[in-house]
């Protein structure tokens, strides 16, 4: 397929590496916050911040790059059941992700995430996440 | 009242193409905002769609209906503050250059999606503000008129912009 297969507002991974475990999955993903990236220039005007919401993004795109049980990898959030951002996401910051997906259960095609952000060795951001398959 | 869009980007640092507020229908100072953006086929997020999609696949990024509503509840609350100012001779200008930010969000549920033609509605209501720096608040949002979003608890917090600085 040439292009990409949902809409979406930025490419929000950058790299990323998948483990199996008997649970589930676990991500690790890399995203630099860039002021090139689509809708980050207005984000704000001299002060280039990644918006915390942009954290779903990047966590819905992953999902969809590590599996295979939604079409063309489109999911959707359905549920915030929590996110807290500690500190700015800033430009040039390099954001460390680790997502653990989990199957929401038997006969449920849904999976939770649970997702701690860092800088560094700086914590930034965690999230509690339900996503389904997007056709549903 | 009804702000025009002259009074949101003064009072949101927000700028384009992530300006996601048209238009405030309603404003109730200290208590609640309606406001709406219309979505457009031509919005950045949805250049480089592969050709052939159905319809659905044009469902607006979720992300970004998040954003419009924190936009809403900045536009709430900072609006409540700057228009009460105005309305008390002699209360000291607080119209400095605030960065509103997202501290946590809560209980949030989506129950369908927004696609272009259609015009997603945010209520926000404003709960507590402690100490000028944190608020609460909640809401729904509808897209023409069906439901769209349900926020339980978003905590959002203003800081001045020379404050925020990246750690070195």
């Amino acid at each position: 397929m040439t292009g990409t297969p949902y809409a979406r507002p930025l490419d929000a991974v950058d790299e990323m590496s998948v483990s199996r475990t008997d649970t589930g999955w676990i991500l690790r993903i890399a995203k630099t916050v860039r002021r090139t990236d689509a809708y980050m220039s207005g984000h704000f005007p001299g002060l280039i911040l990644y918006p915390a919401v942009f954290l779903l993004e990047t966590v819905r795109q992953a999902a969809g790059r590590a599996v295979e049980t939604a079409p063309d990898g489109w999911w959707e959030i359905t549920t915030v059941r929590r996110l807290r951002l500690r500190r700015p996401m800033h430009e040039g910051h390099l954001l460390d992700l680790e997502v653990v997906l989990t199957p929401a259960g038997e006969g449920d095609p849904a999976l939770t995430a649970a997702v701690t952000v860092r800088h560094g060795d700086q914590p930034v951001a965690e999230l509690s996440l339900r996503l389904e398959p997007g056709a549903i | 009242m009804t702000p025009d869009y002259r009074w949101i980007l003064d009072l949101i640092p927000v700028r384009h193409p992530i300006v996601l507020v048209d238009r405030v229908e309603h404003l109730e100072p200290g208590s609640h905002i309606v406001t709406a953006k219309a979505v457009s086929g031509g919005d950045l997020c949805y250049q480089g769609l592969a050709e052939g999609l159905p319809a659905e696949r044009y469902a607006f990024p979720r992300s970004l209906v998040v954003e419009s509503f924190g936009q809403s509840a900045a536009l709430l609350w900072l609006g409540s503050t700057a228009l009460r100012q105005q309305q008390t001779p002699g209360a000291a200008s607080d119209r400095q250059d605030w960065v509103p930010l997202a501290g946590s969000l809560r209980q949030c549920e989506f129950s369908g999606s927004a696609y272009p033609g259609e015009v997603i509605r945010h209520t926000v209501r404003l709960h507590e503000v402690i100490d000028g720096a944190t608020a609460f608040m909640s809401g729904e949002t509808t897209a023409d008129g069906r439901p769209l979003f349900r926020v339980g608890q978003l905590t959002a917090v203003r800081r001045p912009r020379g404050s925020i600085t990246a750690p070195a």
